[in-house]
């Protein structure tokens, strides 16, 4: 279990994490999503010790990451591909890691063969793909067998049989009841992979919930009206849930009702229909929407 | 999709405890580090072919103590044999400045590596706690520069001795004052290192800290020279005599003005102290 605290950063005049309390509960895969820059890698960074809050704390299982007397058996991370030496080979790299925690040769191993990274193990870093890179970023994270999981952008230059091995891998640890944390910037991709998910956007949590219950809040069921009549129309289906805006001076779009009911109360009111057209957001335009303009669906879809 | 939220909640992974963070196992995970690059390798083998070639071509271009004496009036004689007396110790060392440039870049190397690949990242979340890594790349690398400068040192001694005295000129490579011109040249590479060590972790890019070390190795000892020539001021000249290079120099046999053996090691020390300290302080504040 990781919690977040009251988490804050500021980087100068920018504050790059605002505040952020959030718990991510082990068993699930718990996706952190947001557009370039809203700070979930600064976040990351700081529940792994490397950037100090500015305010606020970061605990996993209870405690700060560098109280942790093994700290490598407790929590893997995966916070950039880069972080190694492009000088040294891939199990040099492994090796020198594990050395600090005196795991065994026999585990170094076997994480190479469970990132499939066997055939360029003894080849020098810098001549990497960014997908071998984060699959040897995984399997850096797995030297451990650690409870707690924190992978940023793992899918980022994978191709798509790693993109599903990644998915795949993150679910079987969940499975296994670690808690897993990673971060993507794709909505399509947090969909397929993560149980639960946190919105991160300008440094603020904008939404907090299970995935379903995300992608019923913000995938937003609207439904296109050409009228002569737009001031009748806006009357007509007028209601609590209903919210009616102008996008031209004689079409309207109308949330909150089905094209039918809309169809229906059109003809009771006698009112002229041009065009009746449902629309339905896609994923991405639905999380384009939710970080764009993060206040106004905080209340909706935030706990 | 969601086959993970039908396993028991708070189930535990079956956690096998594989190991454990201990110092030692910081230090080996350093050696690692180091053996693993092939910077080190050419930085350590241009090391010794620097002290050692240095030292075999001064010993081979001096000329015969004979030669020497005839060329020169009776009156000047007496300094020349004193002169001659050092030859030995000023062949021996000759490579030693050129060597602790090469040191001080791979002690930049070992700290500024990490910083530019973004390898330190990785490094610290193995040890979050930061200073273990700094202090076992200091220990690692202190032996590592200390061994291969004892063993290059004492080479370019094997080598220079026996050209020089079958040239005329006195040496001893047996004697207390050889071999602790050996073992300070040995421990002067390894505080060298230390040093740069430090600085690359103060200034964390790799062109900043190898000029930043070089310029107090390499150009403050020219500047003092300058300034002391130029004005001749004394303390300027007094000085410079606590400067890393000049101190080192000490260390590995040649008069260092009137310091004792004991001040020159004593200096280096000091250097290399001070830049640890500000690295690891540094290194434990600021962001990685």
């Amino acid at each position: 279990m990781i919690r977040l605290d009251h988490l804050t950063k500021r980087f100068g005049a920018k504050t790059a994490v605002d505040d952020i309390s959030v718990t991510i509960q082990p068993g699930k895969v718990t996706g952190f999503l947001g557009p370039n820059g809203a700070g979930k890698s600064t976040t990351m960074r700081m529940i792994m010790g490397l950037d100090r809050p500015t305010h606020g704390s970061a605990l996993i299982n209870g405690k700060r990451y560098a109280e942790f007397r093994s700290p490598l058996t407790e929590v893997g991370a995966l916070l950039d591909a880069k972080a190694v030496h492009t000088g040294r080979s891939a199990y040099a790299h492994l090796l020198a890691l594990a050395a600090t925690h005196r795991i065994p040769k026999a585990r170094v191993h076997e994480v190479i063969g469970m990132t499939g990274l066997e055939s360029v193990a003894s080849k020098r870093v810098g001549g990497f793909s960014l997908g071998m890179g984060q699959r040897l970023g995984i399997a850096a994270a797995m030297l451990g067998d650690p409870a707690t999981l924190i992978l940023d952008e793992p899918v980022n230059g994978l191709d798509p049989e790693g993109v599903l091995w990644v998915r795949q891998f993150a679910r079987h640890l969940a499975g296994q009841g670690r808690t897993v944390f990673l971060s993507s910037h794709l909505m399509s991709e947090m969909a397929q992979t993560a149980d639960h998910i946190v919105v991160l956007g300008r440094g603020r949590v904008i939404a907090d919930a299970p995935v379903d219950q995300i992608l019923a809040g913000a995938t937003r069921h609207a439904v296109r009206v050409r009228t002569p009549q737009p001031e009748q129309l806006a009357r007509a289906v007028a209601g609590a849930d209903v919210a009616v805006t102008g996008v031209e001076a004689q079409l309207l779009e109308v949330t909150g009702l089905t094209a039918p009911q809309i169809g229906e109360a059109a003809a009771r009111e006698g009112i002229v229909l041009h065009e009746l057209t449902p629309l339905s957001a896609s994923l991405e335009e639905a999380y384009l929407e939710l970080t764009q303009d993060d206040v106004e669906y905080r209340t909706e879809v935030s706990r | 999709m969601s086959t993970a939220t039908a396993s028991t909640p708070g189930a535990t992974h079956p956690h096998t405890s594989l190991g454990r963070l201990s110092f030692p196992g910081v230090v080996r995970s350093e050696w690692i580090k180091l053996r693993t690059l092939r910077s080190t390798f050419w930085t350590l083998i241009s090391a010794v072919v620097l002290v050692v070639g240095i030292a075999s071509l001064v010993a081979f271009a001096i000329p015969d103590k004979s030669t020497l004496v005839d060329r020169v009036s009776a009156a000047q004689r007496v300094a020349v044999e004193a002169q001659a007396a050092s030859f030995a110790t000023t062949a021996a060392t000759a490579g030693l400045t050129f060597a602790s440039l090469v040191i001080a870049v791979l002690g930049v190397l070992v700290i500024s590596g990490e910083f530019s690949t973004g390898m330190i990242r990785s490094s610290f979340t193995a040890v979050p706690r930061r200073f273990p890594v700094f202090a076992a790349k200091t220990l690692v690398l202190f032996l590592v520069a200390f061994i291969v400068g004892l063993i290059s040192s004492a080479a370019s001694w094997a080598v220079a001795v026996p050209i020089l005295t079958s040239k005329g000129y006195p040496g001893d490579l047996f004697s207390a004052g050889t071999l602790w011109a050996i073992v300070g040249a040995g421990a002067y590479l390894g505080l060298v290192a230390v040093f740069a060590l430090g600085v690359g972790a103060i200034l964390k890019s790799t062109a900043g800290g190898i000029a930043g070390a070089l310029g107090v190795l390499l150009v403050l000892p020219i500047i003092a020279n300058l300034v002391s020539g130029l004005t001749r001021t004394q303390w300027v000249a007094d000085a410079g005599h606590y400067l890393i290079s000049n101190a080192g120099s000490g260390m590995s046999g040649i008069a260092n003005g009137t310091l004792e053996p004991w001040a020159n090691a004593v200096t280096v020390l000091i250097w290399a102290a001070v830049a640890f300290v500000a690295g690891a302080v540094l290194l434990q504040r600021r962001d990685a």
